[in-house]
């Protein structure tokens, strides 16, 4: 029995077999695999080379109807290399004999042969090398997209173990076999953490080198609220999970039942809260349980599982989906938000090469480069508009400019458009902007008089305040949302805001946390958005305390100068206040 | 040519050889590779083709581009198995043919 702990990222207690995923930098380091996983690797191995042959007989039909037969042979041929037994078998051997990784089997094979093929003095031949290359490219592209296919043919529950995930990994797991993730890297905030709790998965990110001593199937517990990992643990501990799963399980029955209950505190003011996500799926669980709309739409990841980067009908499709299903209550559009570290194949051109993508080209920053892109969204969204409340916000805004070129030029051009094309659309949709640059705080009273609203994003917020990187380890011990310094930029959003009546909220994973709640009230918020699975603790904070209390804690909070200073006072205050928040 | 004796008694697999010229200009290029794998993989005889010391296994077709069998060279067909006569007859076609390339010529 080994336990290990990292930051609890998503809530749950899960339980099941150790699946390691082999990530580009783990596999950097090592090369091999556990020879008992050998038949899950051959697996992905056969899996991405059907995958290949299917893609190249597509490609080769298209090509035969468009250009003609003999255009069609080069894929054929492409094909018949692919179908080599030969080949294939060498690849599986590797795998087999060797424990090659199967990427690495993949690669040796392929040089192997490229070589043979250099060496002939025949042009026609020496130049198939490019084909070499371009299968080899298709099976190593499939071996890091097939693992999803190898989790749908595992049948039993399966803790996935990473250094790290990249978003489109993370968005394709099918949370009836992955019962858990934990993960070497990332913070709070990160898109693991993020996508996780969206898919309510357990998860335990940060959690330092632990790979190399995991072994594939042996058993694993993870406990997404204490951040807790055990890995075979013995019958002693298998039994405290179970416990604390049933315990949970009784909670949640609990929670359920608030769904009902409106967000009311004790002396009488109703707070509205509404609901975080990233699939247009989620609205449904997020009106169940009582939201007063959708907060934040994130829309990243139409990005990241579409094939054809323009398709504005796919976002259509999706954010339709979301509005019919939130029946008339409002939905937040939050415009393309692509940050260091939920970049996508496709645009990591765009953005790898910087050395510092938290501070570059990112967000708001990007749309207004990458206008054709930007407009095809913004159709979307004004298209879905004629379908419900639609919203429409501006992520990363620094000056007023930026927020000014989006709203008055190019939104009014799409507009322009599809009014000549008799597209319905509302003309009136409130356009508002996420506060999550010190800049834009600091500047907020210039913002009144062309946002409708606005929505403090608190990760970003806290990252760009503190200066810290939330998923480096050396320095996230910084990253406090609740830093008197962060409050304070909160607190003064709020003001500023109230001041000119325009509607503020704020979304982010402050909205979810009950200390959080407590200062967010006492600090003048009376709007929130969270991930729909902490909606009704939410509402439960809302009915244990008064405004007065709320108000006079986060008075406190604002004069003390430490996060953790902060922490323990609010902590022991609302367990004074409201002891039923802390009972299980 | 070279007749194998075998102590199978089912059906009696036998060995061919046949020596063809490489008539296409390209010579043994992807396209033809595919072509004669695609051919090898309808018998079940095995069947080799060698040039010089070099033999290649026709089902691959890395093996036989490896070969490096350019125009004018001469090779060696080998078939081993059961259904032998097909299996050259089908393979004799196609190097007659000249895999169907530059026809014209």
């Amino acid at each position: 029995m080994k336990t290990i702990s990292g930051i609890p990222a998503s809530p749950g207690i899960g339980f099941g077999k150790a699946f390691i995923q082999n990530s580009e930098r783990f596999r950097v380091l090592k090369h091999l695999i556990d020879p008992n996983t050998v038949v899950v690797e051959v697996e992905r191995f056969f899996a991405s080379v059907q995958l290949a042959k299917e893609e190249i007989e597509h490609n080769r039909d298209s090509a035969r109807n468009a250009l003609g037969t003999s255009f069609g042979d080069i894929f054929e041929a492409q094909l018949q290399v692919l179908h080599d037994t030969k080949l294939q078998d060498d690849m599986a051997n590797l795998i087999r004999v060797e424990f090659f990784s199967a990427e690495r089997a993949v690669k040796t094979v392929m040089a192997r042969h490229a070589d043979i093929l250099r060496k002939i003095p025949n042009s026609y031949i020496s130049e198939k090398v490019n084909d070499l290359v371009d299968i080899e490219k298709r099976l190593l592209r499939h071996l890091l997209g097939v693992q999803k296919d190898v989790f749908a043919a595992s049948s039993e529950p399966i803790i996935l173990l990473a250094a790290n995930l990249t978003p489109s990994e993370t968005a394709a797991l099918d949370r009836k076999v992955v019962r858990g993730i934990v993960t070497e890297e990332g913070g709070l905030g990160g898109h693991t953490a993020i996508l996780a709790s969206a898919l309510e998965i357990p998860c335990v990110v940060g959690a330092g080198r632990f790979l190399e001593h995991a072994h594939s199937g042996e058993m694993v517990f993870i406990d997404g609220e204490s951040g807790q990992v055990v890995f075979s643990p013995d019958e002693k501990t298998q039994k405290r999970f179970h416990t604390l799963r049933d315990s949970n399980k009784v909670r949640t029955a609990n929670l359920q039942s608030l769904q009902f209950i409106e967000p009311i505190t004790k002396d009488g003011v109703r707070i509205s809260i509404h609901a975080n996500i990233e699939f247009p799926h989620e609205a449904a669980g997020a009106l169940e349980r009582g939201a007063d709309g959708i907060g934040l739409f994130r829309t990243e990841f139409l990005y990241l599982t579409q094939k054809d980067v323009s398709s504005e009908e796919e976002h259509f499709e999706a954010y339709k989906s979301a509005i019919d299903a939130m029946q008339g209550k409002p939905v937040v559009i939050r415009t393309f938000d692509f940050g260091g570290d939920k970049v996508s194949d496709q645009f990591g051109d765009w953005v790898n090469a910087e050395h510092n993508p938290a501070l570059g080209l990112r967000g708001i920053r990007l749309a207004l480069k990458q206008l054709p892109l930007f407009q095809c969204q913004l159709r979307a969204i004004l298209r879905a508009s004629a379908f419900g409340d639609v919203r429409i916000m501006f992520p990363l805004i620094s000056t007023v400019k930026e927020f000014r070129q989006a709203k008055r030029t190019i939104l009014r051009d799409v507009m322009e458009e599809l009014r000549e094309k008799n597209t319905p659309f509302n003309e009136n949709i409130p356009v508002g902007m996420m506060v999550e640059v010190p800049s834009a705080v600091i500047l907020l009273h210039r913002f009144v008089s062309d946002a409708d609203f606005f929505s403090i994003g608190t990760n970003d917020l806290i990252q760009y305040t503190m200066a810290v990187d939330r998923g480096n380890r050396n320095v996230n011990h910084l990253f406090h949302a609740e830093d008197p310094a962060v409050l304070r930029l909160i607190y003064r959003t709020v003001t500023v805001a109230g001041h000119h009546s325009i509607p503020v909220s704020l979304c982010g994973q402050m909205g979810a946390s009950p200390l959080h709640v407590v200062l967010l009230l006492g600090l003048g918020l009376r709007s929130v958005s969270c991930a729909p699975n902490a909606i009704p603790r939410v509402k439960q904070v809302c009915n244990a305390v008064s405004i007065d209390d709320c108000r006079e804690i986060a008075k406190r909070a604002l004069a003390l100068v430490n996060a953790k200073d902060v922490q323990d006072y609010v902590h022991n205050r609302l367990k004074k206040i409201a002891p039923d928040l802390f009972k299980s | 040519m070279n007749c194998h004796s075998n102590t199978s008694k089912s059906e009696k697999p036998q060995k061919l050889l046949r020596e063809f010229r490489i008539l296409n200009r390209a010579g043994l290029h992807l396209r033809v590779g595919s072509m004669i794998a695609k051919k090898a993989l309808e018998f079940s005889s095995e069947i080799r083709l060698r040039k010089g010391t070099v033999s290649a296994n026709c089902r691959s077709v890395m093996d036989l581009l490896a070969l490096g069998a350019f125009h004018g060279d001469d090779v060696v067909l080998e078939v081993e198995g059961t259904d032998t006569h097909q299996a050259m007859n089908s393979m004799a076609t196609l190097f007659e043919a000249r895999f169907y390339e530059d026809e014209m010529t």
